[in-house]
């Protein structure tokens, strides 16, 4: 070996050794996360387990690495894609914007989708460390099989790694040194500082404000963040759920829309809370916060409600699945009243996944609605009450009925419920009615074994409205929803985007500011739903599936809470409202 | 040079790997624990039996909870055979005293090792709960590392179409290889105190 060649390995080991501390080396695993892309859908990478391989690459703009690494893995694409390769980009450039990401999607042409790694937490635990650097994952066992530069002059490093997976061959060159742009990551060397992250004033605090209101003994979360000693041994698994955006559970793209009852860390918080597991979960000193606070959790928030109706009594079994539960119950009030606000108290809290309350029942195809029917409240674990906007109300009508859909899951053990629902009413009579658009498909028919098939629905506003939130609903095929109003002059705005739908949460999602859509407003809801094997959630792939109120069957619905936005010269003439 | 500097890397990178847990084939350590209840429990004190069945569990975890169920299925179908059934506890923060409660509220009905330093756990290469390891007396080999079957999740309602468990078991009675031996396992995530959980 001449002295040259011998200088050139102790600098290969040396820079190897110098790469295996801080980034992700073949053979490791990476564990899993799913992110948003440009276009504002979600990709969870463990969902592409029906895949072989996925090839990740860290993409900034302007980067003209990045670029040619797009356009070289754009080529590859067209070619291993039809054999189970996936192909996506991550930017986690601080400097890139979702619309500049789209802006640079459109110059390069790529096809791949941009994931956007804003808080650069995936871009830091994958060792990315230059823009166009490529890690090719094994999707069998979610291991490192390559990373570095998609090619060198003569060397087709990513098409070989690709080769050799697919013939279940050893990759031959399984790291080579990737010379793009780099990017800029100020929390990559901070290790120190984030074992300095406080456990007492900022962790135990975080997780007391967004989580122990369901982590709690009697709270519908399924252990108690009760103790530091509790919160270190979930640590890796409060790693996992949030990098993967399971909790807290929150599913709105933050990109669109300002909410009131938003359930999610921050970004900062996030940062922090993930940093600081990473560091070990440090304890630091400091008495125990999660162990002195005692909060009191009182019975009904708002105090003791105008009329409190009993739910029917449910037991629960400790596994299998329960189907929604659809209930009647009569209205035992005389005379009409004007609700202004309505809580839920669940008996097993701990099994109670949702209840949709309506007067008349839920929407059922081809069946004629009464008038005063329609949505009235909500419940799900960790809610607030609903409380209407003082100006408006709901007419609840003397011998109206209500329904209630209530779904239940089983965790091992059998229990009873007994939910209570309390209503608030008005002293008189509001100035607007509090009122539903429902947008839905009765006629909705989703292809067996199909991993995004959309729908839509639209409503028109006849009239200028001021709308107070959105609620999407699906079963456990629905996988993705969006709100996009079209305004009279055409142009187009995005609601809400739901990029991970999560049947699990039927959530409401309540503007912070009301919103003014003119009259000739269209909004359209869409769903996409996911019947493929690849949804864990899903009873049969193989099934076309209808409409139905059952889980196994599926809706497209959306519900838009409003109130016109002037006083109408005609009242109501069942009701005594002002408009 | 290229060439040597990348195979410095592909041999360096190898080694980084070598630590990885017990694989199907591989020898079970003996190990002696205690359960919920104060028992004591040897490995290798099970020689008679013709299969030990090894679960993770640790309290609070929605996965687990659900796989108890389908495991005490599981022994009662097996249970002319011989095999012993047991959970391993390999958690930091779960007691005797708590382990002892969960196990009573969710009507666990099998003995839960408490592996209070981790040590049993660490040499499994335990990841998650809800783990299974079958181990075969005869020569303390790891036979299947994986979940129960292709159901357990975070949900319960898809239909099974692999009983990797019952497979694995079966296959062993009737002293025939396994078509299976190692499956991806889902579960809750342990916190191992010198693991590194950011990769």
């Amino acid at each position: 070996m001449s002295d040259l060649r011998k200088i050139g390995f102790g600098l290969a080991a040396l820079w190897c050794l110098c790469g295996a501390a801080s980034a992700l080396s073949p053979g490791d695993g990476v564990d899993n996360f799913r992110l948003t892309d440009e276009k504002g859908q979600s990709h969870e990478l463990y969902y592409l387990s029906d895949m072989k391989a996925v090839v990740l690459m860290a993409q900034g703009n302007g980067c003209d690495v990045s670029r040619s690494a797009a356009k070289s893995l754009a080529a590859l694409r067209q070619k291993y894609q039809a054999q189970g390769v996936e192909f996506l980009a991550v930017d986690s450039n601080l400097k890139d914007t979702p619309e500049s990401i789209a802006k640079e999607a459109a110059l390069t042409n790529s096809q791949i989708p941009i994931l956007i790694d804003d808080l650069q937490l995936i871009g830091e635990s994958l060792g990315f460390t230059r823009n166009g650097e490529v890690l090719i994952v094994n999707a069998q066992n979610w291991k490192v099989i390559y990373r570095g530069a998609v090619s060198a002059g003569p060397n087709t490093y990513v098409a070989d790694a690709l080769d050799a997976t697919l013939n279940a061959a050893p990759v031959t060159v399984a790291q080579t040194e990737e010379r793009g742009c780099a990017i800029a990551m100020p929390e990559r060397d901070r290790s120190a500082a984030h074992a300095q992250i406080s456990y007492e004033k900022t962790i135990a605090p975080m997780l007391s404000s967004h989580c122990v209101a369901c982590h709690r003994e009697g709270g519908i979360a399924p252990w108690q963040m009760s103790s530091y000693d509790m919160v270190r041994g979930f640590s890796p698994m409060i790693r996992e759920v949030v990098r993967t955006k399971r909790m807290p559970p929150w599913h709105a793209d933050p990109h669109y829309g300002v909410f009131s009852n938003d359930r999610s860390l921050s970004k900062d918080e996030t940062k922090t809370l993930i940093h600081w597991i990473e560091a070990g979960s440090p304890r630091g000193s400091g008495p125990d916060p999660l162990t002195l606070v005692k909060k009191d959790w009182p019975i009904w928030s708002l105090g003791t409600p105008d009329l409190v109706i009993n739910l029917p009594k449910f037991d629960i079994p400790a596994t299998g699945v329960i189907p929604y539960q659809m209930w009647t119950v009569d209205n035992p009030l005389d005379h009409d009243v004007w609700v202004r606000a309505v809580d839920f108290q669940p008996g097993a809290r701990s099994n109670l996944h949702h209840i949709i309350a309506t007067i008349g029942g839920e929407m059922v195809p081809g069946a004629k609605r009464d008038p005063g029917d329609g949505s009235l409240a909500d419940y799900v674990p960790g809610s607030e009450p609903l409380q209407i906007p003082p100006e408006s109300g709901i007419l609840l009508k003397k011998g109206a009925k209500f329904g209630f859909q209530a779904h239940y899951t089983v965790n091992g053990k059998e229990a009873t419920d007994v939910t209570q629902m309390g209503l608030y009413f008005m002293d008189k009579p509001p100035q607007y009615r509090y009122r539903a658009a429902i947008m839905a498909n009765p006629n909705i028919s989703i292809p067996a074994n199909t991993k995004a098939y959309i729908n839509d629905a639209a409503h028109t506003f006849d009239r200028e409205v001021l709308v107070y939130s959105l609620h999407p609903h699906a079963h456990f095929r629905g996988s993705a929803a969006e709100f996009v109003a079209k305004y009279p002059d055409g142009h187009e705005e995005v609601l809400l985007n739901v990029p991970r739908y999560e049947f699990n949460w039927q959530t409401t999602y309540v503007l912070k500011t009301p919103i003014v859509l003119p009259a000739g407003t269209t909004v359209t809801y869409s769903m996409t739903y996911d019947n493929s094997t690849q949804n864990k959630a899903n009873p049969d792939p193989n099934r076309v599936v209808p409409w139905g109120q059952q889980t196994w069957d599926e809706m497209l619905f959306g519900v838009i809470r409003y109130r016109y936005l002037t006083l109408d010269a005609n009242p109501l003439r069942t009701a005594q409202a002002t408009e | 040079m290229i060439r040597f500097r990348l195979m410095a890397c592909v041999l360096l990178a190898m080694g980084a790997g070598a630590a990885a847990a017990l694989a199907p084939g591989d020898q079970v350590a003996d190990f002696t624990l205690t359960d919920q209840n104060g028992a004591s429990h040897e490995l290798y004190g099970l020689s008679a039996k013709k299969a030990v069945v090894i679960m993770t569990q640790s309290n609070g975890c929605p996965i687990v909870r659900l796989a108890v169920p389908a495991l005490r299925e599981i022994r009662d179908k097996y249970r002319s055979q011989d095999i012993e059934f047991l959970l391993l506890n390999p958690t930091l923060q779960d007691t005797q005293e708590s382990v002892g409660k969960e196990a009573v509220e969710f009507g666990f009905g099998l003995p839960v090792l408490l592996d209070r330093t981790q040590q049993v756990s660490e040499s499994l290469g335990v990841d998650r709960t809800a783990e299974i390891y079958v181990i075969d007396p005869k020569g303390w080999k790891l036979v299947y590392h994986g979940p129960i079957d292709d159901r357990l999740n975070y949900e319960s309602q898809r239909p099974v179409h692999h009983q990797y468990l019952s497979d694995a078991l079966d296959a062993l009675l009737a002293g025939k290889p396994l078509k299976v031996v190692s499956v991806i396992s889902p579960g809750c995530l342990i916190y191992f105190p010198n693991r590194k959980h950011h990769s």
